[in-house]
């Protein structure tokens, strides 16, 4: 039949293309056939886009950086070596280059927060965002660098039984972690999580000071209890943000059901409600803003009638730096608005300047208000 | 991490950053997914191929220079797994006469230009998906060569805003096509 004919030639054409042996007229056929293809975007693309980035990340992550997982996976790429040997001809020529520079390189964690040299004359300096990092104590009193983001699972197991891990995020840090029932958490800078070496079989005790995000993995038999300041938070399996800065806590649920006691007092709170305890041992429920709370959990400052007191305290907490003359500027005056948390200090305070109509300077590590 | 151009982005996933591979992942997700699909008509397969990209960038990172974007190394790689889809994935090449049809042509056409043109197409959508400010700042700004302040009283809102609105979308640009 002719059409299968032409179709057959038409694959030999791109194989040949693929090794690379194509002379520059038939490369030249390739390329226009190629880039003319053009066959309408289906309508129901856009649905099939929603969530498109986060599910491929997700399938990325299980199937380069998941250790438990078998490598035997459907790869098509090394199904025909042709491909390979097309872009080894492709990549060959820097090749050797990087290698050097690469192997070479220790692996020392990026300078989180680090100073650097502005770029306009309103500052003295600038200082670069926060950044992934944290450090893990072992029971043994051993110390781990975390740099390496996604190192997830974190391992649990020791000899030392009934002794407990420390994961200690600095100023300026955040990181994320998957505790051995699979609960994920999510900790924002001047944030420690104490976890012990295995689960109870009955209970998940936590500790924690500081923000965290939590997705508690479900476990209907082992309730999930995160002891913050004196506030327990107690839940089965759900997600939600804890804020444990100072001894009053806030916990803000997302989704799912979360128990909240302090000193005998207790309380079940609803998705998009929060809970405040304070040092009378009392608890507050009031509706929440989730977009504002769990803002830092997407790599944002988010202000939604905020002081400039709570402004700059974030804003020292990401940057590790000193706010000057805090006095001149009241209390009472509040502020919305969203900037993302990687922006450098001077694009954070150019905003901030806008709003406040006040002139911020950085010098060195403080901030000062002119 | 959103703010890196793609050049500091790509250092940071050469230094094993995964957080800068994901940020990566989603800055060129949409885009590529769309080239993928225009010429591979199965969704599923597209978003295969999409995968695959990755995963080779990821093993290829040491190997990899980049001048200032990933684009044209995406696309590239792009290119060769959808070809290599067509031949083994495909049981006839549809219109395959088109592409054994020789070209006749004073000077070749490069293939970077070829892509731009794509691109360009591509790029029309990105705007469409820009919040409605911003959009239409940007358009009248750039497409119909309105002056700030025109633009101002057409949107009735302020020219510091329509500033705003335009640096920001060139910086949405930039960030998913520098």
């Amino acid at each position: 039949m002719k059409e299968q004919e032409s179709s057959d030639q038409a694959k030999a054409l791109l194989k040949k293309y693929l090794e690379g042996q194509c002379t520059p007229e038939e490369e030249q056929q390739v390329l226009h056939w190629f880039y003319a293809q053009d066959q309408p975007e289906e309508e129901q693309l856009k649905e099939h886009q929603t969530g498109l980035a986060s599910r491929i990340n997700t399938k990325l992550e299980e199937q380069l950086f998941s250790e438990s997982t078998p490598t035997v996976r459907r790869l098509t790429w090394f199904r025909s070596k042709w491909m390979v040997a097309a872009m080894l001809v492709a990549v060959s020529g820097c090749s050797l280059w990087m290698y050097n520079r690469f192997s070479s390189s220790d692996q020392k964690p990026l300078e989180l927060a680090a100073e650097v040299p502005s770029q306009d004359q309103t500052f003295h300096n600038d200082i670069l965002p926060g950044g992934h990092y944290a450090k893990i104590i072992t029971p043994k009193g051993e110390e781990k660098q975390l740099a390496d983001p996604f190192v997830q699972r974190l391992e649990q197991s020791s000899d030392q039984q009934g002794k407990n891990f420390l994961v200690d995020v600095p100023k300026a840090g955040s990181y994320m972690i998957i505790l051995e029932d699979g609960t994920k958490v999510w900790l924002n800078a001047s944030t420690k999580l104490s976890y012990p070496t295995h689960f109870e079989p009955n209970q998940r005790q936590v500790a924690l000071t500081g923000e965290a995000y939590f997705e508690v993995a479900k476990d209907a038999n082992r309730p999930f209890r995160i002891n913050a300041n004196g506030t327990t938070i107690e839940v089965l399996g759900t997600t939600f943000n804890v804020n444990a800065y100072h001894d009053e806590v806030s916990t803000s649920l997302v989704e799912g059901s979360v128990k909240v006691l302090k000193e005998g007092n207790q309380i079940i709170i609803k998705p998009g409600q929060q809970a405040t305890t304070s040092l009378t041992n009392d608890i507050k429920v009031t509706a929440t803003d989730l977009t504002k709370n769990t803002a830092w959990q997407r790599d944002e400052f988010y202000f939604d009638g905020n002081n400039f007191k709570d402004i700059s305290l974030q804003i020292a907490r990401w940057y590790d730096v000193e706010f000057e003359n805090m006095e001149t500027i009241g209390a009472n005056s509040t502020y919305k608005g969203s900037i993302s948390r990687n922006s450098r200090l001077s694009e954070v305070l150019q905003i901030l300047a806008l709003a406040t109509g006040r002139k911020f300077d950085i010098i060195g590590r403080k901030v000062i208000i002119q | 991490m959103k703010q890196l151009d793609d050049t500091e982005l790509f250092i940071r996933i050469q230094a094993d950053d995964r957080y800068a591979f994901s940020e990566l992942v989603n800055r060129y997700s949409d885009i590529l997914f769309r080239f993928i699909q225009r010429r591979v008509s199965c969704t599923e397969d597209s978003e295969d191929i999409l995968q695959e990209i990755f995963v080779s960038l990821w093993h290829q990172r040491l190997n990899i220079t980049i001048e200032y974007s990933l684009y044209p190394y995406l696309f590239k790689t792009a290119k060769y797994k959808i070809i290599d889809w067509t031949i083994n994935e495909q049981k006839k090449i549809v219109r395959a006469e088109k592409l054994l049809a020789s070209f006749q042509r004073a000077s070749p056409t490069s293939e970077d230009e070829l892509l731009a043109k794509e691109l360009a197409v591509l790029i029309d959508t990105e705007i469409e998906k820009m919040p409605t400010t911003m959009k239409s700042a940007f358009s009248l700004s750039r497409k119909e060569s309105m002056s700030i302040k025109d633009i101002a009283s057409e949107l009735a809102i302020s020219e510091q805003t329509v500033k705003n609105n335009i640096s920001l979308a060139l910086g949405w640009l930039k960030l998913r096509f520098k």
